[in-house]
């Protein structure tokens, strides 16, 4: 079975959550104060976080699907548990669609998005039959390369000369009520709810001890890396710009300037993205998979791969037809779904209760 | 697990080998170097486009073209900027593209109209750049574009190169449009024209060579242009925003024996801090500037070897920057009635409770009854290579 | 043909007479025109034959020592002539035994076969009248030549000794830096008619008992007619032959091995070839020259991040360039975008076709350099850099910042440590440019992705090949990117090449 590190998890986690806000920017609608809003994000994010943790302590070498038919019974258990992989390819679906969108209006205008999806689909195809080990190295990998790619542009724009702090002042311009409106539930649900999908990572995590500690600090990095970035692009654009632009963040690569020779580095941008929407797909798919094996009882979770990508790739294509529709969905839609809720938020705590409660009749 | 693997690599192989569908060669664009707008009769727009003509950069080392501009101006006219650079690009058998366009030259006529219909096409398009610089000029933009570069292969280069030095203000689109959307502050514009290089404008020289130079700074109010602010005032901008990189200062001092002298100083350093404050109906501004500089020229008979003569020079300076700072002020509430150095926005940083209750929507009515009181200090840290002035004797100076 | 042909009539075992146990031998070795037969008369009257192979022995020996203490063993023979042939055995064979044996190995050999094997080996055999046994006497004299600077792995500073084709002067190369009982060196013969020697080494302690025991099961279970180089070898034990990356790491140097024994690996001797493999074999171990250790650390350090560097640059620069011009004008500065488009102007091809033309042009000339011999290869590289460097540009179907390109990539493939590392990178190079030139940085970044995924999976004899950086190990990591001091690296154990997930 593929096992994976303490650090390799941390890694995974932190990319996973960092994840597309990358490009999309975070609780936008709070303008100056974003990055607070991302910050309180953050704390009730670790509390999401914890829940799931703790259900997946509380029965110990089971999935986080497989909790639902112990604890609910095999009739209401069952069910419960099927909705959790059609959800997990949604969303993926949806980071198809984000490539879908994002890819060819900005570096690749003129190439067919079924192109594009198809290499991304093939690597994920790749990554998945190779197995959540070697992702987890990838991760591993990848995220010193990113962090240092990260702060040598974020040395590149303080040397541009486009930044100015006093654009975050004042603090509270508004008042604390748009900060709520972005965090709940939107702010909860993107990034921490959906954390949900690592569930089905942890039961792969050796040592076992350590990833209620290795999710809470990858949660408050990326909490932090999140509200650092926004900060840093209302700085250089100023609310109202920031709130206007499809995509905050690839406009903040494209103000680097150094001495007019480093320019226009927005496709770095882009490939950031692309590298974080690639972790991010691969996990849901991953967690598809796994889930659908553990539902059906197979031995062999490949024989899944194959179809599930293939669905998730038919969902990115065709699941928005332009970009509006798809942040609108996105941000306006999804979050106060009633299954988006009850599925990344009530049922996890009624299920954490009964764990708990059971456990406590059995001891 | 080896099958699969290998039918995904010859799909991806198939799949490359069929590419290739937004790609653009080099040979086939047309950089655009820099754009102009203009407005045309009927409401419509005139778009002006500098397209480099690459094969004449060839070897740009060796002597030029002979003589021949290395650039295309191709104009055009349309109900927007994306019609008529649709007929541009049906006159130019290359692609035209955006992404190198560091300069848009906008005609004062459309200035005054109002920018932002021309705004929205450079801040959607995906080529355009945030970072290009946004100038005006009194005149046809399209002339700017006309005129023969003197150092660069094309004058976009130059234009740029003069924004970037920041003897005055340089504003990009990005800020331009920052300062737009953001209240209590409004746009300005570098101003731009072609000058004679020497002497008169209507010197009778047979050849006369001109060159582009920022000669002032048009200023805002929303979008539209209301007016124009001579060098010195635009200066004042400068410092007042805190971006000054170099400056230079000019001021006269009266001798003992009654002959007047000048003093000049480099500018090194203009360090500003606005601060507000509401009192009652009244709101004061406090700017303290700290300014520090090196005499470059001296032809007064003070001796700078005396503490209490540079002293007196910096006072002098003092009350000039002063005086500066208070007739521009004065300028821009009592003339244009726009708040381009952004008083607004301080006051909304400090009292935002007050702004967003009540001076915010009316910040154009409050703006010219603003209080502005200045403070100064001036710091000269260098006197050059030499200390006292060459000029006099020994005992004609001044002790 | 069928291989190993062994006459019906000889029977398995040699009998007393010295005239039929000769008929065996030269059943045996008919047609070999290297075997030697060499008949002498001792003073007892015994008859008695020497035979083997010219070029495999020490021809001194069997002139020099072994006749004198034949003769002399016989000498004292002669006063107890009367006596019955067995006690005579018996009693030659004491002598022989001693005084030989003082010498070189003997051994008493009563299998045909065996001793057969022996001789093509370099041995050399004594038959004697009324013995029923073979004397085989170890004198091997192979012609060896000297030991050289390896042509590889040249360094500025650092020993000048390399490998070469004998597996004994090899393995005592070794021997002479690693003075300890602790350095084990098992021999194995492989191939079915080279009947190569291999030597498996590792430092007992330092190696992992499963490392040592997988290396063993591997080449225990390989089957072959022939092992010629050690890429023979290297093909049959490693984990993934699909892959373009070298899993073993193959060098000239005895201080690599040596070096590498000590970090717990494992290495594999092959007869007749100066390379030696290494295994596991990693990536980041494969960028490390020798030299690293033998320069100040700081200095050294800066040369692996160079390598580094270069390592990327020989990988992605040609199809960055692709990806750039034909994709992400905008990012090129302006000026630089107009003189690359000034002497692009006439190039009549697409950047990619440019790009990949230049490149097989370099790699042909590069493969021409080398296989030629060294005259004509200095010719080559003349017309080369004539053609390409000059004329091409000249001539407007090349453009400048392309050459640029390529020379820049082409140096920067210099510098790899390891060849066969730096091979991988070059065949990777026109994917990549395929990549580039169809879906611009996205194709790169996929293809990249798609290479990493599969670097990442791979295993080297239980480690990960990019082992240390991923998986992470915090204590191996300061000897990876830089080359930490000494005194930092005291504290750091042996490799672990247990497996790591």
């Amino acid at each position: 079975m593929d096992i994976i590190s303490r650090h390799q998890l941390l890694a995974i986690s932190i990319i996973y959550q960092i994840g597309t806000t990358i490009i999309f920017g975070f609780a936008a609608g709070a303008g100056k104060d974003s990055w607070l809003a991302v910050l309180i994000s953050t704390i009730l994010g670790t509390t999401v976080v914890s829940i799931y943790v703790s259900i997946t302590e509380l029965n110990p070498g089971l999935t986080y699907i497989e909790c639902y038919p112990k604890q609910f019974g095999k009739w209401l258990g069952t069910p419960l548990a099927w909705l959790h992989p059609l959800l997990f390819i949604y969303i993926a679906g949806r980071i198809v669609a984000d490539i879908h969108s994002l890819v060819p209006s900005t570096i690749l205008p003129g190439t067919p998005p079924w192109a594009i999806l198809i290499v991304f689909m093939v690597v994920i195809t790749y990554g998945l039959f190779l197995g959540l080990r070697t992702m987890g190295r990838l991760a591993e990998l990848m995220l010193p390369i990113l962090g240092i790619i990260f702060a040598v542009e974020v040395i590149l724009i303080i040397s541009s000369g486009v930044l100015d702090v006093d654009n975050l002042k004042p603090m509270l311009d508004k008042g604390w009520d748009r900060i709520w409106k972005v965090v709940w539930p939107l702010g909860i649900i993107q990034s921490y709810g959906e954390s949900l999908a690592l569930a089905l990572v942890w039961t792969s995590v050796k040592p076992k001890g350590k990833v209620p500690r290795t999710m809470l600090l990858s949660t408050v990095m990326a909490g932090i890396f999140i509200a650092f970035t926004d900060a840093m692009a209302v700085s250089a654009f100023g609310e109202e710009i920031f709130k206007r632009a499809t995509y905050p963040m690839y406009a903040l690569v494209q103000a680097i300037s150094v001495a007019d020779f480093i320019t226009q580095l927005d496709a770095t941008g882009v490939l950031y993205f692309c590298f974080m929407a690639f972790l991010k797909t691969f996990i849901y798919l991953f967690a598809t998979v796994r889930s659908l094996q553990k539902l059906t009882y197979t031995k062999n979770y490949r024989i899944y791969i194959l179809p599930v990508v293939i669905i998730a790739f038919v969902l990115g294509l065709t699941m928005a037809p332009n970009v509006i529709e798809h942040i609108a969905v996105v941000e306006k839609v999804v979050p106060y779904s009633p299954i988006y809720l009850s599925l990344m938020l009530f049922i996890p705590i009624i299920l954490m209760l009964v764990s708990w409660i059971r456990k406590k009749n059995a001891s | 697990m080896r099958k699969p693997l290998i039918l995904l690599l010859a799909l991806i192989i198939s799949l490359f080998l069929t590419g290739c569908w937004s790609r653009v060669e080099l040979n086939d664009v047309a950089i655009v170097t820099a754009t102009a707008l203009d407005r045309a009769e009927n409401n419509k727009l005139q778009v002006s486009l500098q397209i480099l003509k690459v094969k004449m950069t060839k070897g740009i080392s060796e002597k030029g073209g002979g003589g021949e501009n290395a650039t295309l101006i191709v104009s055009e006219k349309g109900e927007t900027i994306m019609e008529a650079y649709q007929v541009i690009q049906k006159k130019i058998p290359r692609m035209v593209i955006f992404s190198h366009n560091r300069v848009i030259v906008v005609g004062d006529q459309l200035a005054r109209a109002g920018l932002s219909p021309v705004l929205d096409f450079f801040s959607r398009h995906r080529e355009a750049r945030g970072n290009s610089y946004l100038l005006v000029t009194k005149g046809e933009g399209k002339e700017i574009l006309k005129a023969p570069p003197n150092f660069e292969i094309f004058t976009a280069e130059e234009i740029r190169e003069e924004e970037k030095a920041r003897y005055l203000d340089s504003v990009t689109f990005r800020d331009f449009v920052f300062r737009l959307l953001e209240k209590g502050i409004e746009p300005i514009c570098t101003q731009l024209q072609i000058v004679p290089l020497s002497g008169q404008k209507n010197d009778a020289s047979d050849k006369k060579e001109t060159g582009l130079a920022v000669v002032g700074a048009g200023i805002f109010h929303h979008d539209k242009l209301i007016g124009w602010m001579k060098r010195q005032d635009s200066e004042v901008l400068l410092w007042l925003k805190n971006r000054m990189k170099r400056s230079s200062m000019t001021v006269s001092m009266q001798n003992k024996d009654g002959s007047t002298g000048k003093v000049s100083v480099q500018l090194s350093k203009a360090k500003t801090s606005i601060r507000p404050r509401i009192q009652g109906e009244k709101i004061q501004f406090d700017i303290t500037m700290h300014m520090t500089g090196e005499l470059f020229e001296n032809t007064t008979k003070l001796s700078i070897k005396e503490i209490q003569n540079l002293n007196k020079i910096q006072q002098v300076l003092e009350q000039e920057v002063k005086k500066r700072v208070t007739s521009t002020v004065n300028k821009l509430k009592k003339q244009f009635k726009s708040d381009a150095v952004g008083f607004g926005t301080i006051l909304h940083r400090k009292y935002k409770k007050e702004w967003n209750e009540t001076y915010s929507k009316r910040w154009d009515q409050e703006f010219p009854k603003i209080e502005v009181t200045t403070d100064v200090q001036f710091k000269i840290n260098g006197t050059g290579r030499v200390n006292d002035s060459t000029l006099w004797e020994e005992e004609q100076l001044e002790k | 043909m069928a291989p190993n042909q062994q006459p019906d009539n000889v029977a398995g075992m040699l009998n007393e007479n010295l005239n039929e146990n000769l008929k065996q031998f030269q059943a045996v070795f008919k047609n070999c025109a290297d075997i030697h037969y060499r008949q002498f008369e001792l003073k007892t009257g015994q008859q008695g034959v020497l035979i083997y192979l010219s070029g495999m022995v020490d021809t001194d020996a069997i002139d020099l020592d072994m006749t004198r203490q034949l003769i002399e063993s016989c000498m004292t023979e002669n006063s107890t002539s009367a006596e019955d042939s067995a006690r005579l055995t018996e009693n030659l064979q004491h002598t022989i035994q001693s005084k030989l044996g003082f010498t070189s190995q003997v051994n008493w050999n009563d299998d045909f076969y065996s001793s057969v094997e022996q001789i093509l080996s370099g041995d050399y055999a004594l038959l004697l009248d009324g013995m029923a046994q073979v004397l085989t006497i170890n004198a091997k004299g192979l012609e060896t030549r000297a030991i050289e600077e390896p042509a590889t792995e040249a360094v500025i500073r650092g020993p000048r000794d390399g490998f070469q084709e004998s597996i004994s002067t090899n393995m005592s190369l070794i021997r002479r830096r690693l003075m300890t009982a602790q350095l084990k060196m098992e021999m194995v013969t492989i191939g079915r008619l080279t009947k190569t020697e291999i030597a498996i080494t590792y430092l007992e302690g330092n190696a992992g008992e499963d490392l040592i025991a997988e290396v063993k099961k591997r080449i225990g279970r390989i089957q072959i007619d022939a092992i010629l180089e050690s890429c023979n070898i290297e093909e049959l034990i490693e984990d993934n032959s699909l892959s373009p990356f070298p899993q073993v790491m193959v060098t000239e140097r005895p201080d690599k091995v040596v070096g590498n024994l000590l970090e717990g690996r494992v290495g594999i001797i092959i007869d007749n070839t100066p390379f030696v493999i290494v295994v596991p074999g990693t990536f980041f171990q494969m960028l490390q020259s020798p030299e690293d250790y033998y320069q100040r650390y700081i200095i050294a350090s800066a040369i692996r991040l160079l390598r580094l560097l270069s390592v990327v640059s020989s990988l992605l620069l040609p199809s960055l360039y692709i990806a750039l011009t034909t994709y992400h004008h905008e990012m090129i500065p302006t000026m630089l975008l107009i003189s690359i488009a000034s002497s692009r102007e006439t190039v009549p091809f697409p950047a990619v076709v440019e790009a990949l033309v230049m490149e097989v042009a370099f790699e042909g000339l590069r493969e021409a350099g080398v296989r030629l011999p060294r005259p004509v290869g200095q010719a080559v590289s003349i017309v080369g850099a004539l053609v390409i460097g000059q004329a091409a540009v000249a001539a407007g179907i090349v453009s400048s910042p392309l050459v640029i390109v390529i020379s820049m990539t082409g140096i920067a493939s210099f510098l790899f440590p390891s060849f066969q590392l730096g091979l991988a990178f070059r065949l990777l190079r026109f994917p990549m440019m395929i990549a580039a030139a169809t879906f611009g940085l996205y194709g790169i970044l996929m293809l990249l992705l798609f290479m990493l995924l599969h670097m990442l999976s791979l295993q080297s004899f239980g480690t990960p090949y990019m082992t240390p950086l991923a998986p992470f190990s915090r204590g191996a990591i300061k000897d990876v990117i830089t080359r930490a001091n000494r005194r930092l690296m005291l504290k750091q154990g042996p490799h672990p090449s247990k497996d790591r997930s």
